[in-house]
């Protein structure tokens, strides 16, 4: 119903509606997700996601203004700078979008009353990103398993849970051989070859992390990943879209049973420590089209 | 005095917000509040938010002075009990929200409408020349293509004519430009930078120099005022806004979409009327060619299609056209021809117009 709801009313509002819906259904997921007996809450509202739409709107406007410019300024070079200004800029954004969004998720996440916070030097991750991208770049992406294990690993170290950060222990090393046999039978799976390379990577990037003394485990299969998105797109065409939801449901259970905090101690000793973010890099992260959270798969 | 009434009884989960220790304390619900029996606490009613999951029996509460405070009941008898005491508390009727919602946006969409119209117009009085003369260069290529021009003399000679005649009686900082392009339509446009357009179909419908002088002036008002320049920001920003967003090629190489720009409002063209009449008078042509180039137009679009009819991107004309008959008649002006007859009728021979006139 709130899915429904939500594209009616974003409807019937131009879109704007939106911004509120998809902060209900969020709501919704976030409970819908336990940890032990204790449901996870998202606190953020329709007005931050609109208000930090609008600023992503102006931050776009400046870009279009440049890019006009450029394109006009020469009738020959003019619109090759301006593509290549395009694609540098959304490279160059892309590192502060993921942080600012995912700064402002976390810090409108919160379990048994404690907020999630992201602590991280921004400039110091971008030129992690930088530097991993180019490599991934120069090796044809070879590199790619390295530079999932470094994002991961700059991001997840960055996590605070109330005053107690998150772990993260991997290069990246041990995925490189399920990535080169992905890549192999790439062509006689006709790709499907990834989705057991997706599901390897869950595993591993999931198994490095930590919180405190415990560690994560996550039990993803590329079979049942392979029969679950299958099932979703049956659903989603059967039902004309109508079955966005359950796909969504279907998915973030099936995330949720696969990983567990091994030799957790319990919650006592974890103190609050709320950390304040804006909702721009979340209006910029849908523009881009990026996802960073957990329960927004769908949406 | 009034006494409380127990309406459901449970046990929760506390959450003190500094800490993520839980603390399980057994909660009443009354009709004033929910009580805390043990620890002798109360939240009176109106002291306290509630969150109910749809479609699931549980229930978290917090204070609205303490945001990171919870305590959450997992009970479906309790749920229910809170449900019936406290719902539709702050609820509207669905078609009031719907209503309301609809009156919102169509407020702020016509306030973000009207904000980008004074924004556009600012940029474009801002932009200087040079660049304006650049940006409309660029257009004048794409919509005149050099192979789209015609090259007879006597047309090419009697548009030079015309822009000399006119050109030094405009209060602009470009040197206007005149194309005679080989379309049948009879069409006149002007983009940014002084950079104008006749089909030869338009030169074939005029009676003289003097009605071509009143039509190429009313494109020249455009490009004073500058409207081609507000109207293409306009016009490009949507474009490329969607082209960044959903993808597509270079937006200022789009021939349909500069056409589109050049479509104005009855204000401008009224304006441009009005600044034609000035520049007729001051250039000593006759104001009242105006009127009749409007006439001619009038006949001549009738058949036209509509992609380049001249009057498919101007306001209704008979209005104009006694605007511009009275408006005319207000001027004196000591007027001489613009072109002469012999020239005139050699245009129309070699761009086999067909027929004489005058």
């Amino acid at each position: 119903m709130l899915y429904v709801k939500t594209i009616l009313f974003s409807v019937l509002t131009l879109g704007i509606y939106s911004f509120w819906g998809r902060t209900a259904i969020r709501r919704y997921l976030f409970s819908s997700v336990k940890a032990g007996d204790d449901r996870f809450e998202y606190h953020g509202t329709g007005r931050e996601l609109l208000i930090g739409w609008l600023k992503a709107i102006g931050i776009f406007l400046a870009f279009y203004a440049v890019v006009l410019v450029l394109t006009i300024s020469s009738r020959t070079l003019g619109p090759i700078v301006a593509t290549a200004f395009i694609y540098a800029a959304m490279f160059a954004f892309i590192p502060f979008v993921l942080v600012a969004a995912m700064r402002y998720r976390l810090s409108r996440t919160s379990l048994r009353g404690v907020r999630f916070g992201l602590r991280l030097d921004v400039r110091r991750f971008a030129f992690a990103y930088y530097k991993a991208l180019f490599l991934t770049i120069v090796t044809l992406g070879l590199y790619s398993p390295w530079f999932a294990a470094k994002i991961t690993g700059e991001l997840t170290r960055g996590i605070y849970y109330g005053d107690q950060p998150f772990r993260f222990e991997g290069s990246g090393g041990e995925l490189f051989k399920p990535y080169i046999v992905a890549l192999l039978l790439l062509i006689p799976t006709l790709a499907l070859s990834l989705v057991w390379y997706q599901a390897a990577q869950a595993r591993y990037l999931w198994g490095c992390s930590g919180f405190r003394d415990a560690r994560f485990e996550c039990t993803m299969q590329g079979r049942d990943l392979l029969v679950l998105a299958l099932t979703n797109i049956l659903i989603i065409v059967v039902t004309l879209g109508l079955g966005i939801p359950w796909a969504t449901l279907r998915a973030l259970r099936y995330s949720c049973e696969t990983l567990t905090l091994q030799n957790f101690a319990g919650f006592d000793r974890i103190n609050q420590s709320a950390m304040a973010a804006s909702a721009s890099g979340e209006g910029a992260a849908a523009l881009f089209d990026l996802d960073t959270g957990i329960g927004d798969i769908g949406m | 005095m009034t006494h409380a009434i127990e309406l459901a009884s449970s046990q929760g989960r506390f959450y003190d917000g500094k800490s993520a220790a839980a603390i399980s304390l057994k909660v009443t619900l009354e009709t004033g509040g929910v009580r805390f029996p043990e620890s002798e606490g109360f939240w009176q009613n109106g002291s306290f938010r509630a969150e109910l999951d749809p479609g699931e029996n549980f229930l978290r509460l917090y204070p609205a002075d303490e945001p990171n405070v919870r305590l959450l009941v997992e009970d479906a008898d309790f749920v229910a009990a809170f449900r019936a005491r406290h719902a539709g508390a702050r609820r509207y009727p669905p078609l009031l929200v719907a209503a309301a919602a609809l009156i919102a946006t169509g407020l702020a969409l016509s306030a973000a409408y009207w904000g980008f119209l004074r924004a556009t117009e600012r940029i474009a009085a801002s932009i200087p020349p040079q660049a304006e003369r650049r940006f409309g260069n660029f257009a004048w290529e794409a919509l005149a293509p050099a192979s789209g021009r015609s090259t007879s003399p006597s047309a090419l000679k009697v548009a030079e004519t015309v822009v000399a005649r006119l050109g030094p009686h405009v209060d602009s900082p470009h040197a206007f430009a005149l194309a005679v392009t080989n379309d049948v339509e009879p069409n006149a446009w002007a983009v940014p930078g002084g950079f104008m357009a006749v089909h030869q179909g338009l030169l074939c419908a005029m009676e003289n120099g003097d009605q071509l002088a009143a039509v190429i002036a009313h494109e020249m008002s455009h490009v004073v005022y500058r409207h081609p320049t507000r109207n293409l920001i306009r016009t490009l920003s949507f474009q490329v806004g969607l082209s960044l967003l959903f993808g597509g090629g270079d937006p200022t190489a789009d021939t349909a979409l500069v056409l589109g720009a050049l479509h104005f409002s009855r204000v401008d063209e009224e304006a441009a009327d009005a600044g034609a009449l000035r520049i007729l008078a001051n250039a000593q042509v006759a104001p009242a060619a105006l009127a009749q180039a409007f006439a001619r137009l009038q006949i001549a679009s009738a058949g036209a299609p509509s992609r380049f009819r001249y009057l498919s991107s101007h306001p209704p004309i008979e209005s104009r056209r006694q605007a511009a008959e009275k408006a005319a008649r207000e001027l004196r002006v000591a007027a001489t021809r613009v072109i002469d007859n012999v020239e005139w009728q050699r245009m129309r021979t070699e761009c086999r117009c067909g027929g004489t006139q005058e």
